[in-house]
C-alpha cells in the first residue's frame, strides 16, 4: 500500500475514524497495531510471519538480557537476537547474491533462487536490534507490555521505508492518549502535503528522463546523459524524503513523533555534512551500532579510516544485494575518510571557497548515485564514458520538467536555509520561537514553530499562513498539485531496499 | 496553547481562496477548450471556409492546434483551389493535439508536394476511435473532399477486440462484417456530459479532463471510459484473432483503390522485433491487395543509428506515447512516397 494511493487514503481515514472511536489509550495502541498488520499483510499476507518471527524472539531476548546479571547470558541472549535478525536479512536479501558470486568464483552456473524480497526487511530489522543492543547496553528498559512492542516494530507509517526509529524514541512515546487533535493534524498535513508534491510533482516527473537514461544511457547524448543524472539525484532525494515528510506527517496526526530524516542534503558544502543531512536516521543508527562498536576514532588515524570504510562499505551493502551499491558505499567511504584526513592535516589554514566545497561535494554525490542507480557496471561504464566525452554520440533530449524542477528545489532550499538562519539566532532552546513576522502563523493551530537549533526544516512556516495569503497559497498549491502532479505513480525508490 | 480564530480571519482565508481560484480561472482560460473535443459538427458538414477552433495542449508536448468544427484538424495553410485532396484518418496520432499545425503529417505532406504537384490534405483525428469509425465517415469523406487517397494511421489499438467499443463507435462482429452504430450524445458518460454543462469555466474543463482522463483510471471502479462491453469481451490473443482481417476488409470494402494504410508502430527504446500487430496487419494487407507500410522499420532504424526518436516530447519520456514532430514527417514522407508512386503507376 503506497502512500500516495487512493488505498492508503481510504486506509488511513478508517484508522482515523478507528481511533476517534476508541477511547481508552490501550484500545487506540491495539487499533493502531491491528492497522499496521493489515497494512503489511496488505502487500503479502505469508511474511506478517516473518515479521513477527524476530518480533517475537527480540522481545523475549531483550526481557532475558534485562533479567540477567552475568555478562555471559546477556550476551548469549544479545547474540541470539542478532544471529535471527541478521540471519533473515542475509537469506532473504543477500543469498541469491552471495551464491551467484561463489558460483561465478568457482565457475559454476548458478539459477538464482526464487526468494521475494519482502518489503522494509531492511528497515525493521535495523529497528528491532537497535533495541536488543539498547537493552544489552542498558540504554534502555526491557518492554513488558507485549503489544506495545509489536505496536514498535510494526508501526505502519514507517515501517516499510523508514524513517528508522529507535525504541528508546518510540516506546516513552507510548504514554500519550492517542486521541485525534487538530492542532497536530494541521502541522501533520502540511508534511503530508510537502511529501506528496515532492514525491508526485518532482520525483515522479524526474524519473521519466531518469529511468530512460539509466536504462539505455548509450542512445542519449554526453548532455542528456548529464541532466539524467542530475535529475535522478532530485529524484531520489524527492522521492525518500518526500516518503519520509509522509510518514512523518502521517504518524504526527496519529499521535507519535518521528525524527527527522533529511535537511537539505544538497546544500551540503562537504561529503561528511551531506551524510549528517542525508538520511540521517540511518546515518545515526550506522555510527551508533556499527562504526562505534568497530573503534570508532579510538584507535588512531588509520583505524578510523578503516571503520569508515567499514561502515561505508556495509552501508552500501544494506541498499541492495549488488556490487553497484558496494562501490556507491565504498566511493562515499573513501570521500569521508579523505574528507577527515583533510581536516586533520590542513587544521583549516586552507579553505575552498564556498561555493567550490558545495559544488565538488554535490558533484561528488551525482558520481556516486551513478553506481547506486545503475543495474550493473556496464551501464554506469557507458555513462561515465558518456560524461567524461569518451562517447559523443546519442541523441539529444531536453527534458522541460528538469528546467522547472530545479528552481523549485534550489527555491525551497534557499527559504528553508533562510528560516535555518534565523533559528540558529535562538539556539539553545529544544523549541525555538518563530521570528516576529512569524509569530501568528502557529498560533491558530497552537503549535510553536518546531525548529530546533540547526535543524532548518523550512517547510513548517508554509503552509498555517493566516487570512487572505495563507487562503491564497494553499489553494494555489493543491490545483497546481492537482492539475500537474504525476499520475502513473512509481513506488517509492526504497521500497526495494 | 488556546486560540480562536477571529471570523475576520476565516473571510480573509476564504477571500484568499476565491481570489487564488479566480486567478487560476483566469490563468487557464487560454489552455481550455479541450471540451471542444467531444462536442462535433458531422463531417459532412466540414468546409474549408469555416471558422476555426482553438486548442492549447501541455500534458504531452505544448503545442496549439486548430481544427475545423467537424473536427478536421488544419495543416497551417490554407488550401489551394483546384487541388487534388489527400484525406488522413486516425486516432490522438492524427489529431496530435501534441504538435503545432505545421508540424503535423498532413502539413509535411502539403510542403513535400509543393516542389511538384501542390495537394490539399484533410486530416481527421478521433482520440481512440478504430476502423469502424473510418468507415462510417467514408461516405462523408469519399463525396465532400473526393480524396485521391486516404490514408488510415492505425497502431495495434486500431486492431484489437476493444477497437469494437470505443466512444466514437459501438462494433459488433457478424459473420462477414461489422454492424456499426455511431456513438450520440445522449450514449455519452455522465462525466463527459457534466464536462459540457460547465464548459463555461476553464478551470472546472481542466479539473475535470484531468480526473477523467488522468486520475479517475487509477481509481478502481469509477474508470468512466473503460467500456464495459469490451471488458465482458475479453481482450485475449484468441478473442483478438480473426478481428484484424475483417478491420482491413471493412477499410477497403469503404475505400477501395484509394486506401493506404501506415501501422503506427510503438517500438519504444527496448524493442528490436516488430510487434505481432505491426506483422499481422502487413500480412493482412498483402492478402487483401491494400497497400500497406509500417513505420517500424524506419522507427527503429532511426533510433539505433541515433538519429532521432519519433515519440516523445519535451515534457514526456523519449521514445513512449504519440509521435513527435520527427514521427509525423516519416508518416508524411511516407505518404507523400506512397501518393507519388501511385501517380507515376497512373501516368504509366
Amino acid at each position: 500500500m503506497v502512500f500516495t494511493s487512493w488505498a492508503f487514503v481510504v486506509f488511513f481515514l478508517c484508522v482515523l475514524g478507528a481511533l476517534t472511536l476508541f477511547r481508552s489509550r490501550t484500545s487506540r495502541q491495539l487499533v493502531i497495531l491491528l492497522s499496521s498488520i493489515f497494512f503489511y499483510g496488505y502487500w503479502n499476507k505469508l511474511y506478517l510471519l516473518l515479521l513477527a518471527a524476530p518480533s517475537v524472539i527480540d522481545y523475549y531476548c531483550a526481557i532475558f538480557i534485562e533479567a540477567s546479571d552475568k555478562p555471559r547470558r546477556r550476551k548469549f541472549w544479545v547474540v541470539v537476537s542478532l544471529v535471527s535478525n541478521l540471519g533473515l536479512l542475509a537469506y532473504f536479501k543477500y543469498a541469491s547474491f552471495f551464491l551467484s558470486n561463489l558460483a561465478t568464483w568457482f565457475g559454476r552456473d548458478f539459477k538464482p533462487l526464487d526468494i521475494v524480497l519482502p518489503i522494509g526487511i531492511s528497515f525493521y530489522t535495523f529497528k528491532t536490534l537497535s533495541y536488543t543492543i539498547d537493552v544489552y547496553r542498558r540504554e534502555l528498559p526491557a518492554c513488558r507490555d507485549w503489544w506495545k512492542y509489536a505496536m514498535f516494530v510494526t508501526y505502519f507509517p514507517e515501517l516499510i521505508a523508514g524513517p528508522i526509529v529507535r525504541a528508546s524514541v518510540f516506546l516513552p512515546q507510548m504514554t500519550r492518549s492517542l486521541k485525534p487533535s487538530g492542532k497536530r493534524a494541521i502541522v501533520g498535513l502540511e508534511l503530508i502535503l510537502l511529501g506528496v508534491t515532492k514525491k508526485l510533482l518532482i520525483a515522479d516527473r524526474m524519473a521519466v528522463l531518469a529511468d530512460a537514461v539509466f536504462d539505455h544511457p548509450h542512445f542519449f547524448s554526453p548532455l542528456t546523459v548529464a541532466s539524467g543524472v542530475v535529475a535522478y539525484s532530485l529524484q531520489i532525494y524527492c522521492d525518500f524524503s518526500g516518503y519520509s515528510d509522509i510518514a512523518i506527517g502521517v504518524s504526527r496526526i496519529i499521535g507519535f513523533d518521528l525524527p527527522e530524516n533529511f535537511n537539505m542534503p544538497y546544500l551540503s558544502t562537504s561529503i561528511t555534512e551531506f551524510w549528517r543531512r542525508w538520511h540521517m536516521t540511518l546515518s545515526k543508527w550506522l555510527r551508533d551500532y556499527l562504526y562505534i562498536p568497530l573503534g570508532g576514532n579510538r584507535g588512531g588515524r588509520s583505524r578510523t579510516y578503516v571503520n569508515l570504510m567499514m561502515t561505508m562499505l556495509l552501508g552500501g551493502l544494506w541498499h541492495g544485494a549488488n556490487w553497484t551499491f558496494v562501490i556507491w558505499g565504498g566511493l562515499h567511504g573513501v570521500a569521508l575518510a579523505a574528507h577527515k584526513f583533510w581536516i586533520e592535516t590542513n587544521n583549516g589554514r586552507y579553505r575552498l571557497p564556498k561555493f567550490v566545497s558545495w559544488a565538488a561535494t554535490y558533484v561528488f554525490v551525482c558520481f556516486g548515485w551513478i553506481f547506486f542507480r545503475s543495474p550493473n557496471f556496464k551501464t554506469a561504464s557507458v555513462i561515465l564514458r558518456k560524461l567524461v566525452l569518451v562517447d559523443r554520440t546519442g541523441i539529444p533530449y531536453l527534458y522541460l520538467p528538469l528546467l522547472l524542477a530545479i528552481p523549485m528545489v534550489v527555491l525551497a532550499h534557499s527559504l528553508g536555509r533562510y528560516v535555518g538562519s534565523l533559528a540558529a539566532l535562538n539556539e539553545g532552546t529544544r523549541y525555538i520561537r518563530p521570528p516576529r513576522w512569524a509569530t501568528s502563523l502557529y498560533r491558530g493551530c497552537g503549535e510553536r514553530l518546531a525548529l530546533k537549533p540547526h535543524s532548518a526544516a523550512g517547510y513548517y512556516i508554509l503552509l498555517p499562513l493566516p487570512g487572505f495569503v495563507g487562503g491564497l497559497v494553499v489553494t494555489v498549491w493543491l490545483l497546481v498539485l492537482y492539475l500537474f502532479s504525476s499520475v502513473n505513480t512509481n513506488p517509492f525508490i526504497y521500497f526495494q531496499f | 496553547m488556546h486560540s480562536r480564530r477571529s471570523p475576520r480571519s476565516g473571510l480573509a482565508t476564504a477571500a484568499g481562496v476565491v481570489f487564488a481560484l479566480l486567478l487560476s480561472e483566469i490563468s487557464l482560460r487560454p489552455w481550455a477548450g479541450q471540451l471542444y473535443r467531444f462536442d462535433v459538427e458531422p463531417v459532412s458538414a466540414d468546409r474549408v471556409t469555416a471558422q476555426t477552433k482553438t486548442v492549447r495542449y501541455y500534458a504531452e508536448g505544448i503545442a496549439t492546434s486548430h481544427f475545423s468544427p467537424s473536427r478536421a484538424r488544419l495543416t497551417g495553410r490554407a488550401p489551394i483551389a483546384d487541388a487534388p485532396w489527400i484525406v488522413i484518418m486516425g486516432d490522438s496520432f492524427v489529431e496530435a493535439l501534441q504538435l503545432n499545425d505545421s508540424e503535423t503529417m498532413g502539413a509535411v505532406v502539403e510542403r513535400l508536394a509543393q516542389a511538384s504537384e501542390p495537394i490539399n490534405v484533410r486530416q481527421y483525428g478521433w482520440p481512440g476511435a478504430s476502423p469502424p469509425k473510418y468507415a462510417l465517415e467514408g461516405a462523408d469523406v469519399l463525396q465532400l473532399w473526393n480524396p485521391k487517397m486516404v490514408a488510415v494511421i492505425a497502431n495495434a489499438n486500431g486492431f484489437r477486440t476493444r477497437a469494437l467499443d470505443t466512444h466514437w463507435t459501438k462494433a459488433q462482429m457478424s459473420d462477414r462484417n461489422f454492424l456499426i452504430e455511431p456513438v450520440t450524445p445522449d450514449r455519452l458518460t455522465l462525466p463527459v456530459k457534466l464536462w459540457f454543462a460547465m464548459r463555461h469555466s476553464a478551470l472546472f474543463e481542466i479539473m475535470t479532463s484531468r480526473f477523467v482522463l488522468d486520475i479517475s483510471p487509477e481509481i478502481p471502479r469509477l474508470h468512466t471510459f473503460r467500456s464495459t462491453a469490451a471488458a465482458a469481451q475479453g481482450t485475449s490473443k484468441d478473442k483478438d484473432s480473426g478481428i484484424l482481417p475483417r478491420m482491413v476488409r471493412l477499410l477497403k470494402e469503404t475505400y477501395g483503390d484509394r486506401l493506404f494504410v501506415i501501422y503506427a508502430a510503438e517500438p519504444g527504446l527496448t524493442s528490436t522485433q516488430p510487434e505481432p500487430e505491426e506483422i499481422e496487419t502487413l500480412l493482412q494487407c498483402r492478402v487483401q491487395g491494400v497497400r500497406c507500410v509500417s513505420t517500424g522499420p524506419f522507427l527503429r532504424d532511426a533510433l539505433l543509428s541515433l538519429q532521432y526518436f519519433g515519440s516523445g516530447f519535451s515534457n514526456s519520456a523519449p521514445e513512449k506515447g504519440h509521435y513527435n514532430a520527427s514521427g509525423h514527417r516519416l508518416v508524411g514522407e511516407l505518404i507523400w512516397s506512397e501518393y507519388r508512386s501511385r501517380i507515376a503507376g497512373a501516368a504509366h
